[in-house]
């Protein structure tokens, strides 16, 4: 009893931090966003009343959600190959997947410009072949941003899924088997519903961050690939308007929450999540 | 008991010494500056340079230490001298920052009897702020695909895409590029300003759908140039100047270039002001800017400068007199006012 309730005595020093520098700067900006230097709603009437802030912030959600489902389609597969190696493919396996992150965003960015340009690598090769006879267009495009950024963000998929699949008892899948159940039906009706944990929390990591992504959209975007964080910047950086910027940034917080509420309502993902700590 | 006295006068001696000492070495302090200057510039690439030509021969000549900052911030400059946490002492600030620094009080006035204002270009030579380098928005075309003296010589032939085929690319965003489309659309160069907004959304219509790539990073037009993702663009003009050196078939148009020019500012409540002072003034030394521009063609103040330079690096210059009389000038007052609004206008635009 003790030493249980000594336990949250443990968490103090992260909630320190979390209060000092997460919470302090919310309620700042939160206060920013209305008083101008007296309370004011003009900034929220802006966004509202200007259709471009919204049209901007609809852009961006799609945008992430289309990178989270790209990356979960194309991480599981890795996962659930990960998670069936004896341990040592599988370490060198996991090292490659997590090698793309020690190497910057920008330096990242840069080299897909280089293979997507009209006299990138990609074109060349198929001009070569005689597969086009002229460069397709590549960069500069919404297609290149979404691949862009799911070439960032999919070891953020691919982990959360590993871990929950290595948890997985793989005994469970020889005994719907020795009970009759195919391949097919076995991944569906146990291995699936016990990896939804990973699912959950890749799918709400990766699209949480592709909702602040701001350099990758700006280098391989068309004009119409703008997304929030691009505007709130220039509201930042650029025209000073900081309470503006904070109003922005407010919206997108509580769009974040609304969608994952909704998700919540409809997948369970505060049962799913959990999950993971007993998997 | 007289023990007791001794030691007591001993330690009122000891007290009396401290003191003189401690309101001694405050007042040294106060009168003499630390020989350190903290200078804050957009860093990168450049910052070697700025060393080598600026820096390491002032501190050879003066004793004073210059410590590089970067990158150009306003939001920062803002939180520095509203919180009196001042780190600068010098900032290079972008046009448009240099006039709201000013209108905000963020800035010392310049000593202009330490600085030599007889030798400065007379825009540049400002109350709070100095001219750190001029720079010109630029018409830059690839010279495979269009010949020199066959090549679009104005923003009117960027416009004309039958006579002047070819992928184009413009910034996405709106400066210079409405003065741009104005003089596209054959408004006079002295009647630019106040913008026409509309007029120059309209004018910009019309090149929309043939501008392959916006690009929005200052290194991004010279790249697309030598890849060939296109043909004619808008540039800062040592971007291209750069990839020429490399070989690249590249050239300037200087006709119609929209010229900016970026300043110094000394911060207000800085430590090291008197320094700063004299650290601006080098910086202007004919000599030095002539060292300067061989690095990169964005000049300061400096009138005597070409005197120091070859016709040839002279040319490529935006403050060279030919160039000069073909500019034209930003009117960052104007920007300052209609920020916001004609940015809200071009995100819109751009979507559309």
């Amino acid at each position: 009893m003790a030493t249980k309730d000594l336990h949250i005595y443990l968490l103090l020093p992260s909630l320190g931090l979390l209060i000092i520098f997460f919470v302090v700067p919310m309620l700042r900006i939160f206060g920013l966003s209305f008083f101008d230097p007296v309370f004011t709603l003009k900034h929220y009437l802006r966004i509202f009343q200007i259709e471009v802030y919204l049209q901007v912030l609809f852009r961006t959600l799609i945008v992430a959600l289309i990178v989270a489902g790209v990356c979960l389609i194309l991480g599981y597969p890795v996962s659930y190959l990960l998670a069936a190696q004896p341990p040592k493919v599988c370490n060198i396996l996991l090292i490659l997947v997590l090698i793309p992150l020690w190497t910057s965003v920008l330096v990242r960015t840069y080299s897909w410009m280089v293979l997507l340009g009209r006299e990138g690598l990609l074109n060349q090769i198929l001009l070569y072949l005689n597969l086009i006879s002229k460069p397709m267009t590549l960069l500069y495009t919404s297609k290149a941003v979404i691949l862009g950024m799911v070439q960032i963000l999919l070891p953020f998929m691919i982990l959360p899924l590993f871990s929950t699949m290595k948890g997985i008892d793989r005994n469970l899948l020889k005994a719907a088997q020795s009970l009759g159940a195919g391949p097919m039906q076995t991944f569906l009706r146990v291995f699936l519903p016990l990896s939804l944990p990973g699912v959950a929390a890749g799918f709400i990591l990766v699209f949480i961050l592709s909702l602040g992504f701001f350099i990758t959209p700006a280098l391989l975007g068309g004009r119409k690939d703008i997304l929030i964080s691009m505007l709130i910047e220039t509201q930042v950086r650029e025209l000073l308007n900081w309470g503006f910027a904070a109003a922005l940034s407010l919206i997108l917080l509580l769009s974040t929450i609304v969608i994952l509420a909704i998700f919540n309502r409809f997948v369970g993902l505060d049962r799913l999540v959990s999950g993971i700590k007993f998997s | 008991m007289e023990r007791y006295s001794l030691m007591k006068k001993k330690f009122w001696l000891l007290f009396l010494l401290g003191t003189v000492f401690f309101v001694f070495s405050s007042i040294n302090s106060m009168a003499a500056e630390d020989k350190i200057i903290v200078f804050n510039s957009s860093g990168g690439a450049l910052d070697a340079a700025q060393r080598k030509v600026f820096s390491d021969p002032f501190e050879k000549e003066t004793g004073i230490k210059v410590i590089h900052t970067a990158p150009v911030n306003f939001a920062k400059l803002k939180a520095m001298v509203e919180s009196g946490n001042v780190e600068w002492d010098i900032t290079e600030l972008p046009p448009r920052d240099m006039v709201r620094a000013v209108r905000l009080g963020y800035l010392e006035p310049l000593d202009y009897t330490i600085i030599n204002k007889a030798d400065l270009i007379p825009e540049a030579a400002l109350p709070y702020a100095i001219g750190g380098g001029f720079y010109s928005t630029i018409l830059a075309y690839n010279t495979k695909k269009f010949s020199k003296g066959k090549h679009p010589q104005s923003w009117a032939d960027f416009w004309n895409v039958n006579k002047f085929p070819g992928r184009r690319s413009l910034r996405n965003s709106p400066a210079d590029n409405l003065e741009i489309a104005l003089l596209a659309d054959g408004v006079p160069k002295d009647k630019i300003y106040p913008i026409d907004v509309d007029r120059a959304f309209r004018s910009l219509d019309k090149i929309k759908p043939h501008i392959a790539v916006w690009w929005s990073v200052g290194a991004q037009p010279a790249q697309l140039l030598t890849d060939n993702e296109v043909d004619l663009t808008t540039s800062w003009n040592g971007r291209i100047t750069d990839i020429q050196r490399k070989g690249a078939p590249v050239e300037i148009e200087w006709n119609e270039a929209i010229l900016s020019l970026s300043y110094y500012g000394v911060v207000k409540g800085a430590k090291h002001k008197t320094n700063a002072m004299k650290y601006l003034a080098f910086r202007q030394r004919p000599d030095r800017q002539a060292e300067w521009v061989k690095a990169l063609p964005y000049p300061g103040a400096s009138i005597s400068l070409y005197k120091y330079l070859t016709p040839e690096l002279a040319k490529i210059m935006p403050t060279y007199p030919e160039n000069l009389k073909k500019a034209i000038k930003v009117n960052n007052e104007w920007w300052l006012e209609n920020a916001d609004r004609v940015q809200e206008k071009w995100n819109a635009w751009m979507l559309k």
